[in-house]
């Protein structure tokens, strides 16, 4: 029981690693290999097929006449290079002849359609002599080709380095690409134990990536994982040199007799004979290898001293230059911005742009550098000068042409950029002076300004007073106080004219205007009756008694105040003012005759009278 | 007449303390200009000796006591640049540039802080321009004054023999408060103006903590503020990108007043 349960747990976990080689595969490669490409009518070779990030389904090998393909079982590997983890899975066949000659195997598919390269497998009647002539399509590493280095023998080793320039004549100060290459043998696992690194003071190697590109090759007919680091090589000292780098990894390889049980370890010791397993993974250790690679004969010449221009300043490439100003249109005193910019391919370390100097008509400061590369590598790029610049004087300038030069490493000569001139339209204005002079005397200023061989990389000192302080920096159309402030004069200004219009319009009412008259003098006469009343003056008192009266009578039936006697207040009442009358009757007795009253009739005559202008009013 | 002495008395004591109270307020007022310039002194001769933190937290100090000043602002702006805080210091530059908005210390001392940190000054038109060489505050009170001045001559005007000359004061009145209103258009959304003082500030898909960011700001860069929920706000880049930032990080430039530490409220 416990044996069967071990066999599934290994079953299942071989489910699970095709799984997840399956499930982190992003497309399917495959590739086909021979271990031998000539053998002796009556040996065997062994054909491997390995399949990349997809599923593990077995390969249709095509028959081939002559020849016996049987399976002999299949392998799983994991590779982690960097951290990225890659799957594969191999699958083995023997391989005899039943004659000999020269075989082709056509190219073995997958159910999705991706193949392999065909192989060809040459069957001799006797043991081969010499080794078939490789079909790689890149010459073995241990050939060396052109500019590449000298490498390690890929038939003999998991792994092995290469570095690859354009040319092995350089000048100081020169920059050219340089590629690293690491090459690991497809179904191997490796892992990187840091980075390349270059053992020689006569050149010096760019930041490497630390993720570099990864690809798959063949050299000497043997499928190799190719891990690829894209940098800049310069030469910093003349004279021959020999380029080495070194690149320390961990490969896993497979060992007779020594095989290390993943089961066993994960699962534990279960106690079951599994020689079975033995024979089909093989053992695995780790082995730690510093893959060398060698460039020999590295010839690093001095520059030229012929022909180098004054305005050189160490540039070794092939550049660009170009210079905008912003802004184009200031006054006199103000800075601007001048940026330089030096584009293209070279030892952008090496370039440098002292800017616009300084003259009669520009003070300028010292230029500050960014450089935006455009590769990886650091190679190709734009180094970018920004210079502040002070106009001293006003009307249409023109910021200069300025030079650049550097040494082409291509042509071998040297060349000078020119920027196009820039105009500028400056206004005269009074901080020209402020801005770039001394102070003339003692600090009274608010500011101590700066002086003329400051530096624009200086800040503008700091002011010495502190000068009025606000509460806010909340504009005060913000504030409500001031809103309300600018409504006070809107609304006196719409009062004013309310007002003003009505009182046009009062006076423009003839009926009221004559209202408020006779109402006025009625409030005078009950005064001035008031005051005879405390005088005890009876004339006076009933004068102003029958003013009164005619007053509030005139007014009412809209004739002058003169018009109202005894009889025409007997006409229009019909009678019914008999008050009135005997009021009227009483006043012209007291008024011609001068009789005194006491104040008790006075004051019953004043109620009368008031009694009377109450009725008035109510009809 | 007994009852008006004592009113005279009221009065005689009235006037005598508003004079006190007059006297006292002028008094506070001189003895604070006269500390904050102490005060001032002693956090430049801080910045002089190379003690930025002391000169930052005297400058702040001021500030925080007094109100904003476009010196103190510049200072501190100084202070913030040699310490390499330059959202901070570009954020009071700015400041400064509000109350003196033609002062040419401050727009050197700007742009080189831009310079440095990497941030691109905000592009302006040639009106933004124009509308920028006054303060607001200044833009505001001709305002007030020509209001003022139009509700004067068109209310007292037919009061006066000479109509004619009302009108032209009327009519340059209303001019100036004409140009006051389109350079208040002009500078509307500036008034938002918030400037990054935190580096690689991150700005988030919502206004909390453990959202998630969508892209960082720049010390340094001037964004927009929309709008503000809780501790966060609403940040809208140039290029049209927003996200909430934490107000911690970020500084508007017309702030309200003072607050140490905080880079004035938001």
């Amino acid at each position: 029981m416990k044996a069967r349960f071990h066999w599934l747990m290994m079953i299942g976990a071989f489910i699970a690693v095709v799984a997840m080689t399956s499930a982190s595969a992003s497309a399917s490669q495959i590739t086909a290999t021979l271990d031998s490409q000539s053998i002796a009518l009556g040996d065997s070779a062994q054909l491997t097929v390995t399949v990349t990030g997809s599923d593990a389904a077995e390969p249709d090998v095509p028959a081939v006449k002559g020849l016996e393909i049987a399976p002999a079982g299949q392998s799983s590997s994991f590779e982690s290079i960097n951290g990225q983890i890659s799957s594969s899975v191999s699958f083995l066949y023997q391989v005899t002849a039943d004659r000999a000659g020269v075989f082709t195997i056509p190219a073995i598919q997958l159910p999705d359609g991706s193949s392999s390269q065909s192989l060809t497998l040459r069957v001799s009647k006797t043991a081969p002599g010499a080794a078939a002539p490789p079909l790689s399509t890149l010459p073995a590493p241990n050939m060396q080709s052109g500019n590449e280095s000298d490498t390690a023998d890929a038939n003999g080793e998991p792994a092995f380095l290469r570095v690859i320039v354009p040319k092995q004549q350089l000048y100081i100060g020169e920059v050219v690409p340089v590629q690293v290459k690491a090459y690991f043998r497809a179904g191997m696992a490796a892992s990187l134990n840091g980075l390349p690194t270059l053992n020689s003071d006569a050149f010096t190697l760019n930041k490497l990536d630390d993720k570099p590109d990864q690809s798959q090759e063949t050299v000497g007919g043997l499928p190799y994982t190719v891990v690829t680091w894209s940098s800049a090589l310069s030469a910093v000292k003349t004279g021959d040199y020999d380029l080495h780098l070194e690149l320390p990894v961990v490969v896993t390889v497979r060992e007779k007799g020594g095989r290390v049980d993943p089961f066993k370890q994960f699962f534990g010791d279960s106690g079951v004979d599994d020689s079975a397993f033995d024979d089909f993974f093989g053992g695995m250790t780790e082995k730690p290898l510093t893959l060398q690679a060698d460039l020999s004969n590295v010839k690093v010449s001095s520059l030229p001293t012929m022909d180098r221009p004054t305005s050189f300043d160490g540039a070794v490439g092939n550049f660009e230059v170009s210079a905008e100003a912003s802004p184009t249109k200031l006054t006199e005193g103000d800075p601007i911005t001048l940026r330089l910019h030096v584009s293209g391919q070279g030892n952008f370390d090496r370039v440098d742009f002292h800017g616009l100097a300084t003259s009669a008509a520009w003070k300028s400061y010292s230029t500050r550098a960014q450089f935006e590369p455009a590769d990886s590598a650091g190679y190709a790029g734009t180094k970018t000068f920004e210079q502040a610049v002070i106009p001293l004087k006003s009307g249409q300038q023109e910021i200069p042409v300025m030079r650049f030069s550097y040494f082409d490493p291509d042509t071998h000569r040297y060349v000078t950029r020119e920027t196009t001139p820039i105009p500028i339209d400056i206004a005269p204005g009074i901080s020209a002076s402020s801005a770039v002079a001394p102070p003339a005397g003692p600090a009274t200023s608010s500011t101590r300004l700066p002086s003329a061989n400051t530096s624009m990389t200086d800040l503008a000192p700091n002011k010495v007073e502190t000068g009025s302080f606000i509460s806010t920096l909340r504009p005060l159309i913000f504030a409500p106080w001031f809103m309300v402030m600018q409504g006070v004069p809107v609304t006196a200004l719409i009062a004013g004219l309310l007002l003003h219009r009505r009182q046009k319009r009062l006076s423009q009412d003839l009926e009221r205007t004559r209202n408020r008259s006779a109402k006025a003098a009625i409030r005078e006469q009950l005064a001035a009756m008031g005051q005879a009343l405390a005088a005890n003056s009876a004339p006076a008192f009933f004068i102003a008694a029958r003013h009164v009266v005619q007053e509030q009578l005139a007014e009412r039936w809209k004739i002058s105040a003169m018009q109202v006697t005894a009889v025409e207040i007997n006409r229009r009442l019909n009678g019914d003012g008999d008050d009135l009358r005997n009021l009227f009757a009483v006043a012209d007795d007291v008024v011609y005759s001068g009789r005194r009253m006491p104040a008790t009739e006075l004051q019953h005559w004043k109620d009368t009278v008031m009694h009377q202008l109450k009725n008035l009013e109510e009809r | 007449m007994t009852t008006q002495v004592p009113h005279d008395q009221t009065t005689r004591r009235l006037i005598r303390a508003l004079f006190i109270c007059l006297v006292i307020s002028l008094a506070s007022g001189t003895v604070q200009a006269a500390t904050a310039s102490q005060e001032f002194e002693r956090a430049n001769t801080s910045f002089e000796s190379g003690n930025y933190h002391a000169a930052i937290s005297q400058y702040e100090s001021i500030l925080a006591t007094n109100g904003y000043s476009a010196a103190v602002l510049f200072n501190l702006g100084n202070a913030y640049y040699r310490d390499g805080q330059l959202g901070a210091a570009i954020l009071n530059f700015e400041r400064a540039q509000v109350l003196a908005p033609r002062d040419a210390n401050i727009e050197l001392n700007l742009n080189l802080a831009r310079q440095k940190a990497g941030v691109s000054t905000p592009k302006s038109s040639e009106w933004e321009q124009w509308a920028r060489i006054l303060s607001p505050n200044t833009l505001a009170w001709i305002g007030a004054i020509a209001l003022i001045t139009i509700c004067l001559t068109l209310g007292l005007g037919r009061f006066v023999a000479s109509f004619s000359r009302v009108k032209v004061v009327a009519a340059v009145a209303g001019v100036a408060l004409a140009g006051v209103s389109i350079a208040y258009a002009i500078r509307w959304s500036e008034f938002d103006r918030a400037v990054v003082i935190a580096a690689n500030a991150p700005a988030r898909i919502a206004p909390a903590d453990t959202a998630s960011a969508s892209f960082t700001l720049k010390a340094g860069e001037t964004v927009a503020i929309a709008k503000s929920y809780g501790q966060f706000v609403l940040a809208r880049t140039s290029d049209g990108r927003s996200g909430w930032v934490s107000d911690q990080e970020i500084g508007r430039v017309f702030a309200p007043r003072f607050a140490s530490g905080k880079h004035g409220e938001i």
